[in-house]
């Protein structure tokens, strides 16, 4: 049996008889060796130079002559772009890889017509090239996580658009009855994200709204994009992930379901309690934080699961690089969303509002969740990509050590300090009856957790260079030669 | 734009992810997506090239039989 040739064909309900197609996962791994091998090189320039544009902006915040002669490298401009580097080029570029591979697993089908999904890769690629000089020429806008000037627009929703065509009809050439949850989970991301980003782009960008109505669009659309796409495609890559590399099923089939509905159901009114205190209508804040409240639901849904399926492997685990780190994350994504909906409560967000406590959680969800998801999943996928071994386990030790406790320092440090910070910037002196320390004494009295965080990462840096030599090492050897070395259990030419 | 049309604007987009969200799962009902859940979640096995029950990724130098580990891929 021959496969569709056209798209028109293929798309056809009655176009593929299950038995003929249904492919071997080897088979599928071949298939998507181009786009998993072209997207994770992408994201792995990316994180480079977002790393790079994070020590730039965090050693300005205790040396502010750093780089100080050149208007590129004001603070203002490289830590947006830092954080536009680091969530469309390296976290877009990752779950382009490692979410539609991990689907096409599932899906059991061999992908066709990738030409689509690499255009409109090239075209986000080359978007967030000019989206990020923008910023760095002064061209940005000035709205938190939409920073890339509009020009930029066009450019990206035109490749997502090819991207997220693609990944639908990759779903829609399933042989599979049955839709795992990750499968739900990344379906959904790719739904909700063009529709996140189309209204936000509307509503800030093109046809600004005014007022407070600016502000609540601007916090819907930048903690969704870490609720309704990051969490989903780092949750969904964890469910397929830990049952597979243990080779145990999920433990409770049945509460991953309801966790998925629960986030659909809850994430999408959280943001909202970025704006406690602003001058927002009460019931859209009290609103905010009943769902963020709620989220425990899914949550502690997730974190049963996980904990459950990893339970008397922990030694299996740990010999696992790929375990090592969604473990990692999966921790992480529990102590992170308890903490978002602790935070969502006024009397505690009154204090860390406006303080590097906001920092320490935003590198908790993005970092220490979702980005250690991903280097697990790139850690099983590209050797099955390849057919070839990682090269070095000393480099994937000193990547997951020096991450590991680099990141979870960077949010202990920023936490702590950024709690003081607010209890200073909050305190009222009994006698005057007005602020008991001066803005700059508050400032001053963060610059040693400024200077921790520095260091902690240049912790994390040497990480992602051991992540880096690792790859580029892997892509310029041969593949699986018979070598005694078998950490994906390949045989050569399997 | 108004402040009532960001209000329908947002009323449209938002009915139209409500139902959408209603419509799949519905799909899903219909389908039997929800009728035996405990055997969905052995889907991910592949009893020839990655069976359950076979761990699945260990180190480049770890020798998986130290593990009691499962056959390489393949034999």
């Amino acid at each position: 049996m021959s496969f569709p040739s056209t798209l028109t064909e293929a798309m056809s309900p009655t176009a593929e008889p299950k038995s003929d197609l249904l492919a071997k996962l080897s088979e599928v791994d071949r298939s998507m060796k181009v786009l998993g091998v072209f997207f994770t090189v992408c994201g792995l320039l990316w994180l480079m130079a977002g790393t790079l544009f994070a020590l730039v902006a965090s050693i300005k915040m205790h040396n502010v002559d750093f780089l100080g002669d050149s208007e590129f490298w004001t603070w203002g401009r490289v830590r947006s772009a830092h954080l536009n580097a680091m969530i469309y080029g390296w976290a877009f570029n990752v779950s382009f890889a490692v979410a539609p591979w991990i689907m096409a697993r599932l899906c059991r089908t061999r992908v066709r017509f990738t030409n689509i999904f690499l255009f409109g890769g090239i075209f986000w690629n080359i978007g967030v090239v000019i989206g990020v000089y923008g910023i760095l020429a002064g061209h940005k806008v000035g709205v938190e996580w939409l920073e890339f000037p509009a020009y930029v627009t066009p450019i990206l929703a035109l490749a997502f658009a090819f991207i997220g065509v693609w990944v639908i009809l990759l779903f829609r050439w399933r042989q599979t009855g049955h839709v795992y949850v990750s499968q739900w989970y990344f379906l959904a991301a790719f739904f909700w994200l063009p529709w996140l980003y189309a209204m936000a782009q509307i509503m800030i960008v093109h046809e600004p709204a005014r007022g407070v109505v600016q502000s609540l669009t601007n916090w819907w659309f930048a903690h969704n994009v870490l609720g309704l796409w990051l969490t989903p495609i780092a949750v969904g890559a964890a469910y397929y992930l830990i049952p597979k590399v243990l080779g145990r099923p999920i433990y409770s089939y049945y509460l991953s379901v309801i966790g998925f509905w629960a986030l659909a159901l809850f994430y999408n009114w959280a943001g909202v309690h970025h704006l406690i205190g602003g001058p927002v209508p009460a019931w859209v804040i009290s609103a905010g934080t009943v769902a963020s409240v709620m989220m425990v639901i899914p949550v502690i849904v997730v974190a049963i699961n996980h904990h459950m399926t990893v339970v008397g492997l922990h030694r299996e685990g740990w010999a696992s690089p790929t375990i090592r780190f969604v473990v990692f994350g999966a921790i992480n994504y529990t102590a992170v969303s308890l903490l978002g909906s602790a935070m969502a409560l006024r009397s505690v967000n009154e204090i860390t509002h406006f303080t590097h406590f906001t920092v320490s959680h935003s590198h908790h969800g993005v970092y220490s969740f979702f980005t250690m998801i991903m280097f697990g999943g790139i850690y099983y996928m590209l050797p099955r990509l390849l057919n070839r071994e990682w090269p070095s386990a000393m480099l994937i030790s000193l990547h997951w050590w020096t991450t590991a406790v680099g990141v979870t320092l960077m949010v202990i440090v920023l936490a702590i300090g950024g709690f003081i910070q607010g209890l200073q910037l909050n305190a009222i002196d009994p006698e005057t009856e007005t602020a008991a320390f001066e803005f700059l004494e508050v400032m001053r009295a963060t610059i040693p957790y400024m200077v921790m965080r520095s260091l902690t990462g240049v912790l994390i840096t040497i990480g992602h260079v051991a992540f880096f030599i690792n790859i580029i090492w892997m892509l310029s050897r041969r593949a699986a030669d018979g070598s005694e070395s078998k950490p994906t259990l390949l045989t050569p030419g399997a | 734009m108004e402040f009532g049309g960001y209000i329908i604007l947002g009323a449209v987009f938002a009915g139209l992810l409500f139902l959408g969200a209603a419509a799949v799962l519905w799909w899903a009902y219909r389908d039997g997506q929800f009728s035996d859940l405990e055997s969905g979640s052995r889907t991910i096995f592949d009893d020839e090239e990655e069976p359950e029950g076979a761990q699945t990724d260990f180190f480049p130098t770890k020798n998986p039989e130290d593990l009691d580990g499962p056959p390489r891929r393949g034999e």
